[in-house]
């Protein structure tokens, strides 16, 4: 078990390396010149000729690789070109916003998806289980930019029960006491006590994370049904049955185990697929995360910007990854055998 | 090669039998079909053809929908309904581009790795791992940013980035159908690599890829719209859904059939594409039933 | 009615599928009586298993009861379901999937007993603990902390009837239990079985294919046949009298004399001399072969007894050069000249196992048979046909099967269609890895006879490979038996079956059912 455990980690360093290999030439492609970004408007060619030297792009490229590399064991991620600040602090301001967004998201993908998609294995083929499966196609072929457009048509355009955009109300701070200081809105004000910011808070988070979850909502619905069915088919099941168990009892008692390991699959894809969505949900909520940010930087060429973000979304998902590898292994005794 | 020639008609002759049993998968199917000719000769039919190719009317510009404009008119004036289905002609073409590239570059190289030597095969493995790391969507974006904003662009981008996925697929095919005892005996009769890939594992992989392959037509359309949507994709002139969508989003909560409208059917496309995807899975899955 | 457990009375089940409904159980009248061991005996599809399952109220999805019915006179118990795991408990074929993989066989076991009696983790584990001995698992370290698959299949199957003997039923269905298991398991298993049961006075119905096992145990037998029950007699009637040809398949048919070849003196065909495998590095290698050495005369059968674990697949593999052996010789001897192969040579052919493997599932017989052609360099298409329809007229298959797929033949004619796959590169010595194992009897004969008929055609050399003993001392010559890596015994096949000089051999001689001599044949 140790070893795999071992083993599983030594892989991990191994993959991010690579990514941040691939990130680094990938980035060096872009188009745009950095130093013009850097040097701001009007440069003349001196000013020009000092900003490369200082942005290092005087150096042969691998020379540039092996220094980013050094960079990267160090978590020194550079400056932006575009905001002036160093990346690590641009990341580490915006990282609970969009972790916030995302659990969130997760909470209800999976409040909602996981007891819809038993239930649909359950009472399999009934009408019950079709409207659950169209849901399921559905969920599955929506733009999810285009699905948050919609619900702020409704919610605010039409019925304006909702707010457009935001974090919360620019006005919300004022007169409030943090406490407590997660960075997370939501439980700093609730165990502050500060009721107005949390409602307010609650009143913004939820389009755009009603957004992001019905995004994967069709994969774990889907994927939480055929789990459920795989394991009633398989031969033990019939074992239990014939020593009198009830399906539901079967399943409390020993078959949810088997579950867990489709499921956990299925968390760490949702985790994947909301992490790409919040560059199109943050667009769209104008919500202050690591989606606008990545965004901007893009559309600006602000390599060093570009480069931290998506190392930090990768190892994000590559860490998620490795502790459900590790889950596995904990739940399924064959897997390290 | 004609084994595999073979197979694939074989494959599509059973898909398209079942599909008439199920209204669902013929719905979809119908609906793609639909979709294609209608974008491949909406500039002929249409009286707005002009709008396809940029034309700007501010005279008419932002009216919602009515007789002259069955879908309305988005902020330029170009006619909603003309450039709607239009688009879908591109979209189509994200969809076959980027499943024809991924299956080309992906399922040599998964087969090769699948019969190679232990040392290859974890190397190869590993680079892909390095690939499929990144979660969905951030590769593509990030691809398509450094060759340039265009939709064949789009193409290129997200082919590069999902090919591993079929490296992976037709490597495990590989390796499930070597251990397979009709492969030993061909080795046993002087079988080399290539002919135990060409005779046994490829015609024998058709149906798992082609299934994939479906459902990652949808998906590539989603992204495609995504990236789109940011400004990294189709570029004005061109009409593409998640352009469409991106370019009035200023004015859309007045407007909503500006963008309700791209939307439905990048949601009626892509359903349609899971929905065959789905229809192929189950049936081929019933012939391998039939024939083990 | 006091000594009758069940009344089944004109039972018809059926199977709904996309072409209609099936037939599987065709008016079933059976009854069960109190205290009784009664056998069921039937090919593959005849329904048995069905009407194991029928009993518990267990029929499987798709599949419904559509007339008559199933009775049980149990006191005070009104429906089949309640009688679950309390008066009537189950025994499966495939032990390694009878319980959740990912949970100890302690805590399944302790589910289900906490379950029927209400007992506390304690006591559960208490009345465990008196159960893994009365099977004997006492033993084996830790099995209680032990998952499925870290026990073997015979361990299993010990766990599967402790479990059912342990809630305490008055009757007790075992659906071929020993199917999948080694020989010398086998026995060991039923031993156990029937000695708890005449214990604790339980009822059992034993559903099998086997014949003599069967009719080892129980008074009465039943013989089911497409769903239809041709035969209920005490036992024996059946074997005695019985005139029916179907039930008289179930017994091994009677041995021919054994072949008598004439001493060869001259040099083997083949000579496999100290193969070594081992797989695995550093700390977890095992040893698949140790040190092997056989010798193959021309015009022979090898016959070499192996069972699972005993490295057999690997000898098979290392023979054909399709799988690299660390060490040892292979010397292949033909007319012109000596090698030490390393490669696989197009003189030694193999056939394998009829198995959804053995044949590629896309390709029609006429491909199949062409591949080793075109392996061949043959091009010519006049040519290729006229071999293949001759080697389809020389395995007896017609000539219109050759645009048939696999899954359009039966058993016997697919492993025809192996063989003369085998055949077409005109091999000297072809590897027999259990043709006939996944046949039934009846075609098992069938498919001996043609190997025979081709040896002696061809004057081929052959290495038949099998764990059946009665199938392997049919055929072969001489017998070589494998074991854990080793050739712990070889000689003439008389000779070892009378005189087996190994341990090992004489257990594997003794539990294999055709040697039983109160069969009255």
């Amino acid at each position: 078990m140790f070893r795999y455990f071992i083993n599983r980690l030594v892989l991990m360093v191994l993959i991010m390396l690579i990514v941040s290999s691939v990130t680094f030439f990938i980035v060096r492609w872009l188009p745009g010149d950095p130093v013009s970004l850097w040097v701001g408007d009007h440069p003349t060619k001196d000013q020009l000729e000092v900003a490369r030297e200082n942005l290092g792009f005087n150096k042969p490229v691998y020379k540039q690789y092996l220094s980013f590399l050094k960079n990267i064991c160090t978590l020194d991620l550079g400056i932006s070109l575009r905001t002036r600040q160093p990346v690590m602090l641009e990341l580490s301001n915006r990282f609970s916003s969009t972790f916030e967004l995302v659990l969130f998201s997760m909470l209800i993908a999976f409040l909602i998806g996981f007891p819809m998609g038993l239930i649909s294995a359950l009472k399999i083929n009934t009408l019950y289980d079709y409207f659950i499966r169209g849901l399921g196609y559905i969920g599955l072929s929506l733009p999810v930019f285009w699905l948050g457009m919609i619900l702020q048509l409704i919610f605010f355009g039409v019925l304006h029960w909702l707010p457009l955009q935001g974090r919360y109300a620019g006005f919300s701070f004022l007169d409030t006491q943090l406490t407590f200081n997660s960075g997370f809105l939501l439980i700093d004000s609730f165990f502050s006590g500060e009721w107005s910011l949390f409602f307010d808070g609650l009143k913004h988070i939820i389009l755009p994370a009603l957004t992001m979850s019905l995004g994967v909502l069709g994969v774990v619905l889907r994927t939480t049904r055929s789990a459920m069915m795989d394991t009633m088919n398989e031969p033990f099941f019939k074992t239990y049955r014939s020593y009198g168990f009830k399906h539901g009892e079967i399943i409390r008692k020993s078959a949810y185990k088997n579950t867990l390991v489709p499921v956990s699959t299925v968390i760490g894809l949702s985790f994947g697929l909301m992490l790409g969505g919040t560059f199109l949900v943050e667009s769209i909520f104008d919500w202050p995360g690591l989606g606008q940010f990545s965004v901007l930087s893009i559309l600006t060429s602000d390599f060093p910007a570009i480069i931290g973000v998506t190392l930090l979304y990768t190892a994000t998902y590559v860490i998620i990854n490795f502790l459900i590898d590790i889950f596995y292994a904990l739940v399924d005794p064959r897997i390290h055998q | 090669m004609h084994l595999l020639i073979l197979e694939f008609i074989n494959n599509m002759k059973i898909f398209l039998q079942n599909l008439f049993l199920k209204k669902s998968a013929l719905s979809g199917f119908v609906f793609l079909c639909g979709l294609l000719f209608l974008s491949v000769f909406i500039p002929f039919i249409s009286p707005y053809e002009q709008d396809i190719y940029g034309a700007v009317h501010f005279e008419t510009a932002g009216q919602p929908p009515s007789f002259s404009h069955w879908f309305g008119t988005d902020t330029a004036g170009r006619d909603m309904l003309t450039i709607t289905i239009r688009a879908g002609f591109y979209s189509l073409k994200v969809a076959f581009g980027v499943v024809f590239f991924s299956v080309l570059i992906g399922v040599p190289i998964g087969m090769f790795a699948g019969v190679a030597s232990k040392r290859i095969d974890e190397i190869i493995m590993r680079i892909t791992d390095g690939f499929l790391a990144f979660p969905p969507l951030i590769l593509p974006i990030a691809i398509t940013a450094a060759l340039g904003p265009s939709l064949n662009n789009v193409i290129i981008g997200i082919s590069i980035s999902w090919f591993p996925w079929y490296v992976r697929i037709a490597r495990s095919q590989a390796l499930i159908i070597s251990s397979l005892d009709y492969v030993s005996i061909s080795r046993s009769m002087g079988a080399g690599k290539l002919h135990v890939i060409k005779t046994h594992i490829l015609p024998n992989s058709v149906s798992p890829i082609l299934t994939q392959a479906t459902i990652d037509a949808g998906y590539a359309i989603l992204t495609a719209a995504g990236i789109s949507f940011i400004g990294l994709g189709a570029q004005h002139p061109d009409v593409e859904w998640g352009l469409l969508i991106t370019q009035s989003r200023a004015q859309f909560i007045n407007h909503w059939w500006e963008v309700f409208f791209p939307g439905i059917f990048i949601l009626l496309t892509v359903a349609s594409f899971n929905i065959i995807g789905d229809e192929l899975r189950n049936t081929t899955n019933e012939k391998r039933l039939n024939s083990g | 009615m006091g000594d009758i457990l069940y009344k089944i009375k004109d039972l018809e089940i059926k199977s709904c599928s996309e072409d209609g409904h099936l037939v599987i159980l065709d008016k079933i009248n059976l009854n069960i009586k109190k205290g009784e061991k009664l056998g069921l005996i039937g090919e593959t599809g005849s329904g048995k298993s069905m009407l194991g399952s029928a009993l518990m109220g267990l029929v499987p999805r798709g599949c419904f009861v559509s007339g008559g019915a199933i009775s049980h006179y149990f006191d005070s118990f009104t429906s089949t379901s309640s009688l679950r795991g309390v008066k009537v408990s189950m025994i499966s074929q495939d032990p390694m999937q009878s319980l959740n993989p990912l949970q100890t066989i302690e805590t399944q076991f302790s589910i289900i007993l906490m379950k029927r009696f209400g007992y506390n983790k304690n006591k559960a584990n208490e009345h465990i603990l008196k159960w893994i001995q009365k099977v004997y698992l006492h033993e084996v370290p830790g099995i209680l902390d032990r998952y499925p698959h870290q026990l073997s299949g015979g361990q299993m199957q010990r766990v599967m009837i402790a479990l059912a003997m342990s809630v305490d039923p008055e009757f007790i269905i075992a659906d071929e239990i020993t199917t999948g298991l080694d020989a010398n398991i086998k026995i060991g298993i039923l031993n156990l079985l029937f000695s708890l049961q005449k214990d604790l006075e339980i009822s059992v119905l034993l559903i099998s294919h086997d014949l003599i096992s069967v009719q080892k145990y129980c008074d009465r037998i039943a013989v089911l046949k497409s769903g239809k029950i041709i035969e209920v007699a005490d036992t024996k009637t059946i074997i005695n009298k019985t005139d029916d040809k179907y039930t008289k398949t179930f017994r091994r048919l009677p041995n021919r004399t054994p072949k008598q070849k004439p001493e060869n003196n001259s040099e083997p065909i083949l000579y496999v001399k100290d193969l070594y495998k081992t797989y695995g590095s550093n700390k977890d290698t095992v040893s698949a072969l140790n040190g092997v050495t056989l010798e193959i005369y021309k015009g022979e059968t090898l016959g070499v007894i192996g069972e699972s674990g005993s490295g057999k697949t690997t000898l098979v593999k290392t023979t054909l050069n399709i799988l690299e052996r660390d060490s040892g010789d292979m010397i292949l001897r033909t007319n012109i000249n000596e090698s030490n192969l390393t490669k696989p040579s197009r003189k030694i052919g193999a056939v394998f196992q009829d198995s959804m493997g053995s044949l590629n599932p896309r390709m029609g017989v006429y491909d199949i048979l062409r591949e080793p052609l075109i392996l061949k360099g043959v091009k010519e298409p006049k040519t290729i046909k006229t071999k293949i329809m001759g080697m389809l007229d020389k395995v007896h298959l017609g000539l219109s099967l050759s645009q048939s797929f696999p899954y359009q033949l039966s058993g016997g004619q697919r492993q025809r269609v192996a063989i003369a796959r085998a055949l077409m590169l005109d091999p000297r010595i072809l590897i027999l890895d259990e043709p006939t194992s996944a046949l039934d009897i009846y075609t098992q004969e069938k498919i001996l006879d043609l190997l025979k008929e081709i040896q002696t055609q061809n004057n081929l050399s052959f290495i038949f490979i099998s764990h059946d003993l009665g199938v392997v001392s049919e055929i072969s010559d001489r017998i070589a038996v494998l074991y854990k890596g080793n050739i712990i015994e070889s000689g003439k096949t008389n000779d070892v079956f009378i005189n087996p000089s190994h341990d090992y051999t004489k257990k594997l001689i003794d539990s294999n059912a055709w040697m039983d001599k109160n069969a009255n044949i």
